[in-house]
């Protein structure tokens, strides 16, 4: 099939309002030179396959490479996000690369959806800070839903026993009631968080409550040591941050807890 | 944002650093992409982070790079990567490396422009592919022993003595 790549260019080009450059690769296969870039001024990647009137744009799976030299781009919730940027400009996702496929009549609306979900995705770099921040709750709570409340059915939020904390002033973010001891369960984010955990688990301590700690840090190196070693001096086990691999080893620790 | 000078940024980079056990690097697969990340706390006590990333459609699509986290704020400064050959602009300065290995590094200037730190590179001829990259990148960086993919490099092979 003959494809007008000059024809081409001129309707990528007006598409996104900027000079675009078609590169042949292969027999159907080309690069496609654009001015969009990640902030550290890598230019995005783009080919593009033309066969039988029909278009398919790819990334090849670059873009989340370049986003993951930041971010932990397999967390549960950031994917979730990632699912909605991709689902606005109607673009598919397999196992990390971006990809849409159009007819050649409707070539330039799918691709600037394609830069435009491109350049959002690249985006979540940006967001790294922030994001992690408001998501570190949610994947802590995903993480309670699907890996301990399997084998732990009584797991409460936001707990407290009358007994001790009338109020509830000084409630526990996750605690687990198999019988037994309670474990109570805090991820910390902040110092103002690990102070929480700290003055909850002394006034159950001082009322003669028999409970277990366990505390999850986003990053234990941005907590004050102060209320960090006061946790630590209470016995409360922890695991220092939350990825892939401490997750694991955060589940063990409180499945282990009823084992006993 | 971290504030350094250029100064600063020349010495982390050159600060030595060990890379723990013999060098070798085990790649492993994240959804299109292979990946490894190694902390290294070098004698100082400073704390630096390496990461490797290679396409798996395109094995010249790869990147090198270390990051410098200030322990007292938590914040990271991507300060050196090795990337693979294709286009790179130095938005400040207008010029264009055009598919040609280069060298990303941390600036003084491009902070001040509110830019990517690493935004500006130059092009390079000391390596061709990931694995000529690696070497390189471990001697600008000074980290020992060299790092490695398949077969040791000769200067590992030395240290351990096991040719």
């Amino acid at each position: 099939m003959n494809v007008d790549v000059q024809k081409l260019q001129a309707q990528l080009a007006d598409a996104v309002s900027a000079r675009v450059r078609i590169e042949p690769l292969g027999r159907n296969t080309y690069r496609l030179i654009t001015p969009f870039e990640f902030d550290d001024g890598d230019s995005l990647v783009a080919y593009m396959e033309v066969t039988d009137g029909h278009a398919r744009f790819t990334d090849h799976g670059h873009t989340l490479m370049h986003v993951s030299y930041d971010v932990d781009i397999t967390r549960e919730a950031r994917t979730k996000i990632l699912d909605r940027v991709l689902a606005t400009h109607q673009l598919k996702f397999d196992d990390g690369e971006i990809s849409t496929e159009c007819d050649l009549k409707s070539i330039a609306t799918a691709f600037w959806d394609f830069i435009q979900g491109l350049l959002r995705t690249a985006d979540i770099a940006q967001w790294k800070v922030e994001r992690a921040a408001s998501l570190f709750f949610e994947e802590f709570a995903l993480f309670m839903e699907q890996r301990i409340k399997p084998h732990v059915p009584t797991v409460a939020m936001d707990w407290h026993d009358n007994r001790v904390d009338e109020s509830g002033l000084y409630a526990i973010p996750w605690a687990c009631l198999n019988g037994g001891d309670p474990l109570f369960v805090f991820p910390i984010l902040t110092t103002a968080h690990c102070d929480q955990a700290v003055i909850s688990c002394l006034k159950y301590e001082t009322a003669d409550y028999k409970f277990k700690s366990f505390a999850a840090f986003e990053d234990i190196d941005k907590i004050n040591s102060r209320p960090r070693n006061q946790l630590l001096d209470i016995g409360t086990k922890t695991v220092t941050s939350f990825d892939a691999q401490r997750r694991e080893r955060a589940e063990r620790l409180i499945l282990d807890h009823f084992a006993r | 944002m971290l504030e350094l000078t250029d100064a600063d940024i020349k010495a982390l980079i050159a600060e030595p650093k060990t890379w723990p056990g013999r060098g070798r690097i085990e790649l492993r697969r994240e959804m299109r992409h292979k990946r490894a990340d190694k902390e290294l706390e070098a004698p100082s006590g400073r704390l630096f982070r390496v990461f490797i990333r290679q396409l798996a459609e395109d094995p010249l699509d790869f990147t090198v790079g270390l990051v410098f986290r200030d322990k007292a704020t938590g914040e990271s400064i991507r300060l050196i990567r090795c990337n693979g050959p294709h286009r790179h602009p130095n938005r400040l300065e207008g010029e264009m490396i055009d598919k040609a290995c280069h060298v990303h590094m941390a600036t003084e200037k491009y902070m001040q422009a509110n830019r990517k730190e690493n935004g500006w590179a130059y092009e390079s001829a000391d390596y061709r592919d990931l694995d000529t990259a690696i070497s390189h990148f471990a001697k600008v960086t000074n980290i020992t022993p060299i790092p490695y993919i398949g077969k040791p490099p000769a200067e590992t092979l030395e240290l351990f003595d096991e040719r």
